[in-house]
């Protein structure tokens, strides 16, 4: 059964013109989509991997490697994580 | 032809004549002494009608318990004089005030893409969209798009590279992510959305605007323009809330007879949708 448009509530049939136009477009979404799908599933996850996890916790994982030195001592010295660890104090988490 | 004539007391007479073929027929007077009655301007007339109980006429007035039959003259009537609560029976195609429904569906198989074509943009300064719908399998896992289109009746898409657009939205577990774009061939509408009946597909509302003939800025930030909400599950199931906000940004105008929703990629459309129902509205304007 061939392809139609639904115009104001009313199935309009593709013509052989429109139905060939349409076969190339999906050909080019499908190359579109796999070429950017990695971008999708790297941030969604798939049904099986899961994807980045949120900004708040990326930065949270950076702060706790700095803090253990995976960076170096001068690390810690830097603007963004000695910005960070003051508002750490200023707001300790409850033992 | 006989006639009784009656002489008035000082001058003139009134006669009481049947018409030449008058059958046998009996005339009986009242027995109040009042035949014939006057108003306080000597008009001759009868001030008051009283038919049965139930109706009197009289005083610029009809009175009645109850009215039946064809109301089809009963025309200009001022609104502010028809109040009450009308239980059944009382409706206007469309609906009434500023406010109308313009069509509405359901269904499982829509088949293509949602398109809206012809819309009297003379009429209705704005449009409002509330839809559900779910991919077909062969546009499962693309994204959604939107373009506005020209020629009314024989509508068709714009795809010219004048769509500005954003969408943001958020997702499991507090993430978030934002696209944007300016001087696209069409406007994105969300992210992948999945087509399991079950549990994906999108849901939205979207207002609508499109530029019409007589309006004095249809160009740049005065072009059409769409935004609204959208909410969906992507091709894996994932959550996902957002905004988007779509405007077609030309430095020459072009006045807008409808849109089309469809899903696709890279601006190349695919597929179409399984289920879906919609209620399309128009602002007046």
């Amino acid at each position: 059964m061939g392809r139609h448009y639904l115009i104001n509530g009313e199935k309009v049939p593709f013509t052989a013109e429109q139905e060939t136009a349409r076969d190339a477009s999906e050909v080019a979404a499908a190359a579109d989509l796999a070429a950017h799908k990695y971008k999708n599933d790297r941030i969604a996850g798939t049904a099986t991997t899961t994807g980045y996890p949120n900004l708040k916790e990326q930065l949270d994982q950076l702060y706790r490697d700095i803090n253990a030195g995976k960076f170096g001592s001068d690390a810690k010295t830097g603007e963004w994580f000695v910005g960070i660890s003051s508002v750490k104090t200023a707001f300790p988490k409850p033992s | 032809m006989s006639k009784i004539r009656l002489h008035g007391s000082s001058s003139g007479y009134t006669e009481i004549a049947p018409v030449a073929a008058s059958g046998n027929n009996t005339v009986t007077l009242p027995n109040d002494g009042t035949l014939i009655s006057h108003d306080g301007n000597g008009a001759v007339g009868v001030t008051s009608i009283t038919v049965g109980t139930g109706v009197t006429a009289g005083d610029g007035r009809v009175t009645a318990t109850s009215f039946h039959g064809s109301a089809a003259s009963l025309t200009s009537i001022p609104a502010a004089n028809i109040v009450g609560v009308a239980t059944a029976g009382f409706e206007r195609s469309g609906g009434f005030g500023n406010f109308v429904k313009l069509s509405e569906a359901t269904g499982t198989d829509l088949g293509g893409a949602l398109i809206f074509d012809n819309l009297d943009t003379a009429t209705y300064r704005a449009f409002k969209l509330y839809f559900a719908v779910l991919p077909d399998s062969t546009a499962d896992g693309y994204y959604a798009y939107l373009r506005f289109r020209t020629g009314g009746a024989s509508g068709a898409d714009d795809t010219s590279s004048h769509y500005s657009w954003m969408y943001h939205y958020g997702y499991q577990n507090d993430g978030t992510n934002t696209v944007a774009r300016i001087d696209g061939g069409f406007g994105g509408l969300t992210h992948t959305v999945g087509g399991q009946a079950a549990v994906e597909g999108m849901r939205g509302v979207l207002d609508i605007v499109l530029c019409r003939s007589g309006d004095s800025f249809n160009t740049g930030g005065g072009g059409s323009a769409a935004s609204g909400f959208i909410a969906q599950h992507n091709e894996v199931e994932n959550w996902r809330g957002g905004t988007t906000h779509i405007l077609y940004n030309n430095s020459s105008t072009v006045n807008h007879t409808g849109f089309k929703i469809f899903m696709g990629s890279g601006g190349s459309e695919v597929g179409g949708f399984d289920n879906y129902k919609y209620a399309l509205y128009g602002v007046t304007g």
